[in-house]
């Protein structure tokens, strides 16, 4: 379900945190889901289990996980609808910083790389076309 | 509780040899013992009529003394378990480590000495009434005898090395033959008692007290008194240990000289043949403990394969000279010894030669016997080791004694030559396509003590 | 306030003239899961055997369970596990005695753990000790460990000589251990890998002093490498603060920092007009830079 990366610099729990919320914001994972519960995807990451306690914990406080006595925690219902525009924005930053510094690095101006970003996102768009899968479209 | 217990159960059982030993030695003990006391009267050395010969009653009786000892060496496992785990980290880990490992050492030796004292309390008061032990002093002598015998082991199981073991040999006389003289009627009980206390105080503060001591830490690596470090000489004799043979040929004279004052004080007053005796059979321990290194030559030799240009054939031939010159002065020292002994008690010449002829012998079968060990004793070896063993020391006891047939001493030193023969060539074709990987050191034996 | 598991203040410890640990203060709660690293004979052995009680401090003071670590009674024994580094098993024993003999020591044993874990990690207790390979002697040391169910596990070098499936398995089993919050674990490695994905907290032992505990997530967070690419050349004498290593290259420059806050991050971009560019390190990277 998740891909977490002990080894990155970026610790696990943020790992794990950032993934559960860009999928409970863009619905891959719908409300009610089911999560596993702490000790199953500890062992089946080999990862402290305090550490996936603690994304809970925290994510529960969001809003964005539910408590369900004696049962696994599930997404919450509120946990799609909410996130606006801007904050689901915030989630596309360290993407787009990564893009920015490439270009730089490159010396590529800013139109190249909004012209490479179009011809990438019909080619990607296209292949995805005929997949029946839901997509999400681009900024509204 | 069930520590001890456990533990004094792996002791005995904890290898599949120990435990085929102990469970005979216990049968032997009981089932000897009971068929002893239904017997009629083993009369026959008073002079009275009996229904079984003097070989057939002597016979009986050795049952349950085989079995006592057999059941001292079935607990063999003991010393080894007990150093072992008090020197590692278990010891700090495990509740009451300490305590409970000391309990199960007592416990063992208490074990042992109760069966044996038992066995050998009914024996006599059935069988020979004329000879009486109180009960306690069977066991007060018994519980010294077999604490020093199972502390001999311990040393003896530490550090290996000829050295250590002739070392062991010296002990292996005190704990024979000292508790012997406690147990005559007119010794005050307090020279069993005494000593036994004393030993066991001194194994407890040992045992409990170590970590305080610094003990463990220090004994942490297990030193081994190898001979042949960095000393001059051929490769093979630096990696076999036959570098410096001086050194354990002058070293014998040291338990050779302690067993001279202790024999001296236990049997001055004995018969001079019995004193040749004992001296003959003592030889003949030493002269097997300097030969046992042979059994190290197998597992130290794995370096020489690649590091020599020879066939694993000339590899052999090559160790057995290295380890007849080696045994040139060991024996040699014993000749003298045996020579001297001689001439001190006025010998007929024909015992002497016999005397000598016989270390020779056991030099010759405990050399090759060493060497036959290429790879974890089996049955068929351990069977010779034994057999070749008592065959040696019915050889030593006989050889001397005027009484004896000259056809028996002659058929004892022809089947030990033979003996030494076939052991040879068991050696040579085992050495032609030696295994290293099974000749690894955990697997290498030391002679069974 | 529950007593903590294991608990130093001020340890010490010389050999002779050699000072090998020195002021080492710390605390063990349950939950806790401590990476030891440091290393070689930077003192790490030495920690956990003092904690051990395997001997005594030359200064301070340590404790397990609330009680002086050198005279450990009997029953807070029953509550730790320790597996050493080199395994001290009796090699003439089959598995299963030596197991029977581990096992009369404590009032608790689980049999039926210690079942399940031979056949997963492929024991066969019929087997001599002195037969098995010494990847499964390792095994059996730590299986041994496990079977009191202790509160507080303690392990020094456990997977040196493990294959990564072995190793795979002992991380699955601490996580197990992990899972009871009543339950802490102490483990000292320089398999880094295995530390970054189990701890919640890091020691760093340096020269016989902790020279970071704490957090593990804080750690990742407090030590960075910063990719700074400036507008004008660099000053010869380029400062940053705290940093553990810098190198100044014309317009760029690369360092390691510790305590990094993301307000440093704008005074730093505006005192050098430079843009930077933050780079989370992994626990190996964080390590190779504090011994650089």
């Amino acid at each position: 379900m998740f891909i977490l990366k002990p080894h990155s610099g970026v610790p696990i729990y943020r790992q794990l945190l950032e993934q559960i919320r860009r999928m409970a914001a863009s619905g891959q994972l719908p409300p009610g889901t089911e999560l596993p519960s702490i000790r199953d995807l500890a062992l089946q990451h080999a990862i402290n289990p305090m550490t996936v306690s603690k994304v809970y914990s925290l994510l529960e406080a969001e809003g964005v996980l539910e408590r369900n006595r004696g049962k696994p925690m599930t997404i919450a219902a509120g946990a799609r609808a909410a996130p606006a525009a801007s904050k689901r924005a915030r989630h596309l930053e360290p993407h787009l910083e990564q893009l920015v510094l490439a270009a730089r690095q490159l010396e590529f101006g800013e139109a190249d790389v909004v012209k490479a970003l179009r011809d990438h996102w019909q080619k990607t768009v296209e292949k995805t076309d005929d997949r029946p899968v839901r997509r999400r479209t681009a900024a509204r | 509780m069930k520590a001890v217990a456990r533990l004094m159960l792996v002791y005995f059982t904890g290898t599949a040899l120990l435990r085929t030993v102990s469970v005979l030695g216990l049968t032997a003990i009981v089932a000897g013992t009971a068929v002893l006391v239904y017997l009629p009267p083993l009369v026959g050395q008073v002079g009275l009529p009996s229904r079984f010969s003097l070989a057939e009653e002597a016979l009986l009786m050795l049952v349950p003394v085989a079995g006592i000892i057999a059941l001292l060496f079935g607990g063999a496992l003991m010393p080894t378990m007990v150093s072992r785990l008090a020197g590692s980290h278990y010891a700090y880990v495990l509740p009451h480590a300490r305590g409970k490992l000391l309990a199960s050492a007592f416990g063992t030796v208490a074990f042992v000495a109760l069966m044996a004292s038992a066995a050998m309390y009914v024996t006599m008061n059935s069988k020979l009434p004329h000879v009486s032990f109180t009960y306690a002093r069977l066991l007060l002598g018994s519980l010294l005898t077999y604490s020093t015998t199972y502390l001999v082991l311990w040393f003896v199981s530490r550090f290996r090395g000829p050295l250590a073991a002739l070392g062991g040999a010296t002990l292996v006389i005190g704990t024979l033959v000292l508790p012997l003289r406690f147990m005559g009627a007119t010794v005050p009980l307090r020279w069993a008692i005494i000593p036994t206390v004393a030993l066991w105080i001194v194994i407890a503060i040992a045992l409990l007290l170590a970590p305080r001591l610094g003990l463990l830490r220090a004994n942490r690596r297990r030193p081994t008194w190898r001979m042949s470090a960095y000393a001059g000489g051929d490769e093979l004799d630096l990696m076999i240990g036959t570098s410096r043979p001086w050194l354990l040929a002058l070293g014998q004279i040291v338990p050779i000289v302690v067993a001279a004052k202790l024999i001296a004080w236990l049997y001055g007053d004995v018969a001079a043949d019995i004193q040749v005796k004992v001296w003959l059979f003592y030889l003949v321990i030493l002269s097997v403990l300097s030969a046992a290194a042979a059994s190290f030559a197998a597992t130290r030799s794995r370096a020489l394969w690649l590091r020599a240009p020879w066939t694993r054939a000339e590899l052999f031939a090559r160790i057995e000279a290295a380890f007849w010159r080696r045994n040139c002065y060991t024996l040699g020292v014993l000749l003298v010894t045996m020579a001297a002994v001689g001439v001190y008690f006025e010998l007929p010449n024909r015992a002497l030669a016999f005397g000598i002829v016989l270390l020779g012998l056991a030099t010759a079968v405990s050399t090759y016997l060493g060497l036959v060990v290429t790879r974890a004793i089996g049955w068929g070896v351990a069977t010779l080791a034994v057999g070749g063993m008592l065959l040696l020391f019915m050889a030593s006891i006989n050889a001397t004694d005027p009484r004896a047939s000259m056809a028996t001493i002659m058929l004892l030193n022809f089947t030990l030559a033979a003996l030494a023969v076939a052991l040879r060539s068991i050696a040579k074709r085992r050495w032609h396509d030696i295994d290293w990987m099974l000749a690894r050191p955990e697997t290498a034996a030391h002679a069974a003590a | 306030m529950t007593v903590p598991y294991a608990a130093a203040r001020q340890l010490a410890k010389s050999f002779g003239a050699k000072r090998v640990l020195d002021e080492v203060s710390f605390e063990v709660a349950p939950g806790d899961v401590v990476g030891v690293l440091g290393k070689n004979g930077a003192g790490k052995t030495t920690l956990l055997e003092l904690m051990l009680g395997f001997t005594a401090p030359s200064g301070g003071s340590v404790q397990l369970f609330g009680h002086d670590s050198y005279r450990l009674p009997g029953a807070a024994k029953a509550r730790v596990g320790f597996v050493p580094q080199q395994d001290e098993l009796i090699g003439q024993l089959t598995a299963a005695d030596q197991i029977g003999v581990i096992a009369s020591f404590y009032p608790r044993w689980d049999d039926a753990l210690i079942h399940k874990l031979c056949q997963a990690c492929d024991i066969d207790t019929r087997e001599r000790i002195r037969a098995m390979s010494v990847g499964q002697r390792q095994k059996l040391s730590i299986l041994l460990a496990l079977g009191h169910r202790p509160d507080l596990l303690i392990l020094d070098e456990p997977v040196a000589s493990l294959d990564p499936l072995a190793r795979r398995q002992f991380l699955e089993q601490i996580v197990e251990v992990a899972a009871d919050v009543r339950r802490a674990v102490v483990f000292s490695s320089h398999i880094v890998s295995d530390i970054e994905r189990l701890a919640n907290k890091i020691w760093i032992v340096k020269d016989g002093r902790l020279y970071w505990r704490g957090d593990f997530d804080a750690l990742k967070e407090s030590i960075v490498r910063l990719h700074v690419r400036s507008s004008r050349p660099l000053p010869q004498t380029l400062t940053l603060p705290n940093a553990l290593s810098l190198e100044r290259n014309g317009v760029f420059a690369t360092a390691v920092v510790r305590d990094w806050t993301d307000e440093l991050h704008q005074e730093v971009g505006e005192k050098l007009d430079a843009q930077l560019e933050i780079e989370n390190l992994a626990l190996e990277d964080i390590f190779l830079e504090l011994h650089r």
